[in-house]
């Protein structure tokens, strides 16, 4: 919101429409070459019938400080904004009488400008010359400014909206231009202040992870996402609902999961010691299940009586159905006509907990189409339903909602490293498909710059061929499913097929937010063939007696890789996402071995 | 006053979608034609893209077979650069956030301007996210038109007052696609609309007769009319110009009726 400050009243009437239209701030001049100074006397007048809500900036022209402090000591201006050649002691005089500053610079040459950006006072301003009335020529130039600045000089209720979405200042100053014959016109004070109101109403794409995410759906939603966004930011702080999920999370979901030392996978590889964060040994056999408890509570509270869900391997939505049966709401999974196949046994699951199965023939039959039509049902149904989205991706809120509700697992790692090494990992490695249980896995270290964060992205049979799925590596930035973030796409922006032996990372798009931090080089996404993980997943199964999912074999495979080129002191978290027993047929197949589920 | 808006001057408008390259662009080129000539008042233009997640099947079984004809967005603009000087009427695009996106926004509505292309619907840009698509739209007179669902509520004010071209009013929740019954309360969302501001709203989503047509024109300024000639184009094929002329004429003439 654009703060205003309608300066130099003069008059009962002007602070009695100030008092209506609710600017932030009002100015009094002191400075007696101005047609609108004022007497001390006056100005206590004023100020005695000024709505307390409305701060009271005194404006001058290089008068000695201790008339600024007696002013202020007398609760007749809040603020003071300095127009003449105030220097550093001066401002630095008035600040340490806690007198809040405001110094005004002109926006006419660099260096200027950079006193500006370095100036002590608590907020800056910009004006074109000295109470003249007259537009900054270049207002390009300030939107390099680096700290928030008050915009002022020439601005009227024409081009204050042009002048704030050019330069987005904190506030915005007038006085000329709310005058007729010297004195203030209530009509324009009005038309001043409904136009930047009406600019500042204009709703901003929320949800960004620097140019990633946004809530790019059909209208049809978007109350539904604000609804979800409200309700969300009022339970995550609600004691009780937190008391509610942490009982359910740790008496349902059986966590804390164990941060297990890997001892022979360590000796074996001779390299830094491994840990595996065991989200397989969670309840319904995932991570998944942290996510869904946390939005199908909040579901619940927000009086919703019906779970739908997209799936792709079924993990999550196995969880979703879980959550479903123990809260007593209905729930239906939308899954890839193709994955219900690969995902039998899944299925019976589902419908084994009281869910509906729909298989869905739209598109390629994958995950994505289950996605899309999830969706599609939303929109037909939204009062009594909520959307439990499995991954951090689609619209705002979602990548931000399940990102928090899975950051227990970084929650937990932290504390069990720290117990158990007495220091923070030097490398964190987890799967990604959309990203939700390797932002769980990074989310509580990306602030500690020592500790390296690895994604691993599904690259079937290679990121040189058609038939991948790793999105970081080979995509491009695109819109899709709600979300800014980088998708598999041909030239023409139409979403790629993907490919990969894992059902659960075959999605062609990543998190917005796993997108932003290969941006800004704060994590790195490495490929992973079907090849390395199959191996992977025989590998630790065969060492250390897990069994671990198709989708978290990617990271053990890159973790193999990794280990060894570390020192014996160094320490790397796995993050076991899942548990693979679903698994197991599809192995078998793929070493050319046919067993009956 | 914008092609657009003329296309609402003084009378209800009939508003016909088809996807581009269903079953190839020849023949979309001569539905375009046959639409203009039984009383079609604007065209929507769909792009075809991969994944329209505001679709029902009828329109996403007509993206996938123009995709699987190996149509691009390239193709579209050349066919429309083609056909646009024997049309009158204004002609929009209808496509998805990715296909602009991914060609390049100036690009794209450069090419939409060069084509002879008056507006652009994203039925996945919001409001809210409207800024980025509208700002390079507008550099080259393309209307970006808002859509207000039933859902809208509050949001309305806010959407119409910046509103371009025209709006598009969703009759009803869900994805495109004819429905027996439309929703009661689209006169509500018109008349909110109308508080705001002057920009003509056309009702789409569902409608399918000439009866609906005619009811939804009556009560906004037009009527917009997909899945239902989508499904005849799905039925005739290189036919269907004919078949689609036939139906529209029918829905133009149950305007006059009521």
């Amino acid at each position: 919101m654009t703060n205003i400050k309608l300066c130099g009243l003069t008059r009962e009437e002007d602070i009695k429409k100030a008092n209506e239209l609710k600017p932030e701030y009002v100015g009094f001049v002191f400075y007696d070459k101005s047609h609108r100074n004022l007497t001390k006397a006056q100005a206590k007048k004023l100020k005695s019938i000024l709505n307390p809500e409305i701060k009271a900036v005194g404006v001058f022209v290089d008068a000695p400080t201790s008339e600024v402090e007696d002013l202020f000591q007398d609760n007749i201006i809040d603020v003071a904004q300095l127009h003449g050649n105030e220097d550093e002691d001066y401002i630095k005089e008035l600040m340490d009488n806690n007198i809040p500053v405001i110094k005004t610079f002109k926006a006419n040459s660099p260096e200027e400008l950079i006193k500006a950006e370095k100036s002590s006072a608590d907020m800056i301003m910009f004006d074109a010359g000295c109470g003249e009335g007259n537009l900054i020529n270049d207002l390009q130039i300030l939107t390099y400014i680096d700290r928030p600045f008050i915009l002022a000089g020439g601005l009227n209720q024409e081009n204050v909206a042009a002048a704030i979405e050019k330069v987005k200042p904190f506030g915005v100053d007038v006085s000329t231009g709310i005058e007729t014959d010297k004195l203030k016109d209530s009509n324009k004070m009005k038309k001043f202040v409904e136009a930047v109101r009406e600019e500042s109403d204009m709703a901003e794409s929320k949800g960004r992870f620097g140019v990633h995410g946004g809530q790019y759906i059909p209208e049809t939603l978007m109350n539904a996402v604000i609804e979800l966004e409200e309700a969300y930011n009022h339970y995550k702080n609600d004691p009780e609902f937190n008391k509610e999920l942490t009982d359910l999370l740790n008496d349902y979901a059986g966590r804390p999961s164990l941060l297990y030392y890997a001892k022979k996978m360590t000796e074996d590889l001779g390299g830094a010691k491994i840990y595996l964060k065991r989200e397989d040994l969670n309840h319904t056999g995932s991570h998944k299940i942290n996510n869904v408890l946390g939005q199908a509570l909040l579901a619940k509270k927000m009086g919703k009586t019906r779970l739908i869900a997209e799936t792709g391997a079924g993990q999550h939505g196995v969880a979703t159905a879980t959550a479903a049966a123990l809260l007593g709401m209905e729930c239906v999974v939308f899954m890839g006509k193709e994955d219900t196949e690969r995902q039998a046994l899944n299925v019976y699951r589902m419908r084994l907990l009281g869910a509906e199965v729909v298989p869905v023939t739209s598109g390629t039959a994958t995950l994505k189409d289950a996605v899309s039509e999830a969706m599609r049902e939303w929109t037909t149904r939204i009062d009594d339903t909520h959307y439990c989205l499995g991954s951090v991706m689609g619209p705002h809120p979602f990548p931000t909602i399940v990102r928090d509700f899975q950051a227990v697992i970084s929650r937990e790692s932290r504390a069990q490293i720290l117990e158990a090494e007495g220091k923070l990992p030097d490398a964190v490695i987890a799967c990604v498909g959309g990203g939700s249980n390797a932002i769980g896995s990074f989310y509580h270290y990306i602030n500690d710059e020592s500790v390296q964060l690895i994604g691993c992205e599904a690259a079937g049979r290679g990121i040189d061929t058609f038939e991948t799925a790793a999105t970081v590596n080979t995509g491009k930035i695109g819109i899709f499913h709600g979300m800014k973030s980088y998708f598999c796409q041909d030239e023409y922006g139409q979403i790629a097929p993907v490919y990969s032996i894992s059902a659960g990372l075959d999605y062609p798009g990543v998190g917005p937010e796993h997108a932003h931090l290969h941006d800004i080089g704060r994590a790195k996404y490495v490929p992973v063939t079907d090849d390395e993980a199959v191996e992977a997943f025989e590998y630790i199964a065969k060492t250390e007696g897990i069994i671990a999912a198709i989708e978290s074999s990617h990271a053990i495979a890159y973790a193999k890789k990794l280990a060894p080129t570390m020192s014996k002191d160094q320490v790397i978290i796995v993050t076991v996402s899942g548990r693979g027993d679903k698994d197991c047929a599809a192995i078998a197949r793929y070493r050319g071995e046919d067993i009956h589920e | 006053m914008s092609n657009i808006a003329k296309a609402f001057e003084n009378k209800k408008a009939f508003i016909p979608f088809i996807t581009c390259g269903d079953p190839d662009l020849d023949t979309t080129k001569k539905i375009i034609i046959e639409l203009e000539k039984n009383g079609a008042d604007l065209i929507e233009l769909g792009i075809p893209f991969s994944d329209p997640t505001a679709e029902g099947p009828v329109i996403q079984g007509a993206n996938i077979r123009a995709l699987a004809n190996g149509i691009t967005t390239d193709d579209v603009f050349a066919m429309v650069k083609e056909v646009k000087p024997q049309v009158n009427i204004p002609l929009v695009f209808m496509t998805y956030a990715n296909v602009v996106f991914s060609y390049g926004m100036d690009r794209f509505f450069e090419n939409c301007k060069e084509s002879g292309i008056d507006g652009i619907i994203l039925p996945d840009v919001p409001y809210e996210e409207k800024a980025e698509f509208e700002g390079a739209a507008r550099d080259f007179d393309i209307d970006f038109i808002s859509m207000i669902a039933p859902t809208s509520a509050d949001r309305i004010d806010m959407i119409s007052k910046s509103a371009k071209g025209f709006i598009y009013v969703v009759s009803s929740l869900g994805v495109t696609g004819t429905r027996s019954k439309l929703n009661g309360n689209i006169k509500d969302l018109v008349d909110r609309v109308r508080k705001n501001t002057d920009v003509p709203c056309a009702v789409g989503f569902g409608i399918s007769t000439p009866e609906q047509a005619a009811e939804m024109a009556n009560i906004s300024d037009g009527a917009i009319v997909g899945s239902a000639i989508v499904r005849v184009v799905e039925k005739y094929g290189v036919e269907a110009p004919k078949h689609v002329g036939e139906l529209v004429k029918s829905m133009k003439e149950a305007y006059y009726v009521s």
